[in-house]
């Protein structure tokens, strides 16, 4: 639906008309219009490829980073491990939306510090899954099996250990991207990375918010669906690859 | 006993001065002149070369922690150029509204959960199953910014049951402050018609926060309640004839409450730090606007001290309760 929405709308998502302005929903716009005359329709399935490409922007470093630093923590426990533990609990502590603000702040209100920083905080969850699959297979056989025949110990954790994280970290994954999906939604309701006017669901309820007072409840309204089914989507997106892989 | 309290009074004081330091690298090590971000853009020469002696900032960088270090415990958080106050002063005013609307709403979601995921574990598959599974996917899938307006647009415009989203009760009206959580004040000040209104304007931001709030803490609950009931020590009470509602609550809820009472610890420190949103939408005066009006002004001081303050209180929040489960459960103390 995201890939199709050049072909599938027929309006412009930033076309400005102020002669339909406000519009309830109709056949014509079928989920109304905004503020600014812009089809609602439109504007979601416009705002539908950004969101859900953010999501996966940030997600997807912290997939590869984290597990690799989780498998690499449990398999070579130590020090390593200690300092990771602590340093993703230090991470942890940091309440999402306000750290986001002040990073944003302070290092510029852009669109990939944003994405940087929510691949960052995303890290901890997959160090924590990569190490919790790792650290009772340290001593497996088919891991000694390897080390005797003269195996290189990274060998060993990318061959042999980091196949085995994969399908407990791609359910996260996809949890993950609900995750962010809702950070950048709601970082972008409070103005943050997003601006008017692209489409951008939770700019798009921000933008709908004056109106609710005056009852044009549409504006708010379709937004918010849209990144409620997202976020459903994929949690059982989660639920359906921790079944496939489970017995696939 | 006391050596597994003071480890883990070790680790907390361990993490809360990684906490430190992250908000320092964060601060320091951007591009660009801190001293900007701590004046605001509109400060001049004099001033900007003031605050570079003050805050050594011509020291090395190690030294530049020792002495930030030194500020935050003697209590000097930086000035919010927004409100010319002390950060701390400034947090301080602010936090009450913000803890009343979180308590509130940790209150209100274990209401929800706890009775919901006890039942749901007792039954799995029954009716009561199927909506608990349905209520915990929809709190974990809906926006709460998104949440709220709809509320607002549905029991104030619509309805009209409740006051305009504009907030607590107005200070002019407020009895004095004893605690600063106004349903506790006005109480207090005997004021039982003020009261009500405080209470109606706490009605909806509370509800929106629980609803999201709920769903972890309900799918948790459902999850080690079933596991729990099939536990050894409640299927022998089962054996023994006990009847089904002593093992539901004083077997099987004991043997739960561990991972549900870190859970609870968890979703308070959230409450306290993620209610900007809700704030927002509610124009509720806590400590979430207060950062996002500093943060539209480039107030960095402001912005930073509220982080900091969040994630140190998530810090000892967590760490109480791993002490209380630490005396608690003897099965912890490993």
């Amino acid at each position: 639906m995201a890939l199709l929405a050049p072909v599938l709308s027929p309006y412009d998502p930033e076309g400005v008309d102020a002669s339909r302005r406000l519009l309830p929903p109709s056949f014509r716009h079928l989920l109304g219009t905004d503020g600014f005359g812009m089809d609602i329709a439109t504007r979601i399935l416009f705002g539908a490829r950004k969101d859900l490409l953010l999501a996966f922007a940030s997600a997807a470093p912290a997939l590869v980073v984290g597990t690799f630093l989780g498998a690499a923590s449990g398999f070579l426990g130590g020090r390593l491990d200690d300092l990771l533990q602590r340093a993703t609990e230090v991470l942890q502590a940091f309440p999402v939306v306000l750290f986001a603000m002040a990073v944003l702040t302070a290092l510029g209100d852009r669109l990939l510090n944003l994405i940087l920083l929510l691949a960052v905080i995303n890290v901890p969850v997959y160090v924590k899954i990569a190490r919790s699959v790792v650290l009772p297979l340290r001593s497996a056989e088919f891991v000694e099996a390897a080390r005797s025949a003269g195996q290189h110990g990274l060998g060993i954790l990318a061959r042999h250990l980091l196949p085995n994280t994969m399908s407990p970290a791609l359910a996260q994954f996809s949890i993950n991207c609900a995750w962010s999906l809702q950070i950048v939604s709601g970082l972008s309701f409070l103005g943050l990375g997003v601006e008017i006017p692209e489409p951008e669901w939770g700019l798009m309820v921000q933008q709908g918010s004056h109106y609710l007072v005056t009852g044009q409840w549409w504006v708010s309204f379709f937004p918010g669906m849209a990144i409620v089914c997202a976020v459903y989507g994929f949690q059982r997106l989660s639920a359906f690859l921790r079944d496939w892989t489970k017995t696939g | 006993m006391l050596g597994h309290i003071l480890r883990r009074a070790g680790q907390a004081l361990l993490v809360a001065w990684g906490v430190t330091l992250l908000a320092f690298v964060t601060a320091r090590l951007l591009p660009g002149n801190p001293v900007y971000l701590m004046a605001g853009s509109h400060a001049d020469e004099r001033t900007l070369a003031e605050l570079e002696r003050r805050h050594g900032l011509d020291r090395p960088i190690v030294v530049q922690y020792v002495l930030y270090l030194r500020d935050l415990t003697r209590g000097d958080w930086g000035r919010a150029w927004t409100t010319s106050n002390p950060v701390l002063e400034d947090i301080a005013q602010r936090f009450p509204a913000t803890l009343e609307l979180s308590l509130l709403a940790l209150a209100v979601s274990l209401l929800v959960a706890l009775p919901l995921g006890i039942a749901s574990a007792n039954k799995p598959g029954a009716a009561v199953d199927h909506f608990t599974s349905a209520v915990a996917t929809a709190g974990a899938a809906v926006p709460q910014f998104w949440l709220g307006l709809m509320l607002i647009y549905v029991f104030f415009y619509r309805l009209q049951w409740v006051p305009p989203p504009m907030g607590r009760l107005p200070l002019s009206e407020a009895p004095a402050e004893a605690t600063g959580l106004l349903l506790v004040d006005t109480l207090l000040a005997g004021r039982v018609d003020l009261f009500w209104l405080a209470s109606r304007t706490l009605v909806l931001p509370t509800v929106t926060l629980a609803f999201a709030v709920q769903a972890p803490i309900l799918s948790l609950v459902r999850a080690t309640m079933r596991e729990t009931l099939r536990s050894p020590a409640v299927l022998a009470g089962r054996a023994l004839g006990l009847r089904s509602y002593a093992i539901l609550y004083r077997r099987a809820l004991r043997l739960a409450l561990g991972p549900i009472a870190s859970m609870i610890g968890i979703s308070f420190g959230y409450l306290l730090g993620g209610t900007v949103l809700v704030e927002t939408v509610f124009s509720w005066p806590g400590m979430g606007q207060y950062a996002l009006s500093a943060m539209n002004a480039g107030d960095y001081a402001a912005i930073q001290g509220v982080v900091l303050w969040s994630a140190l209180l998530y810090v000892t929040v967590y760490f109480a309760l791993d002490t209380l489960q630490l005396i608690l459960d003897p099965r912890t103390r490993v």
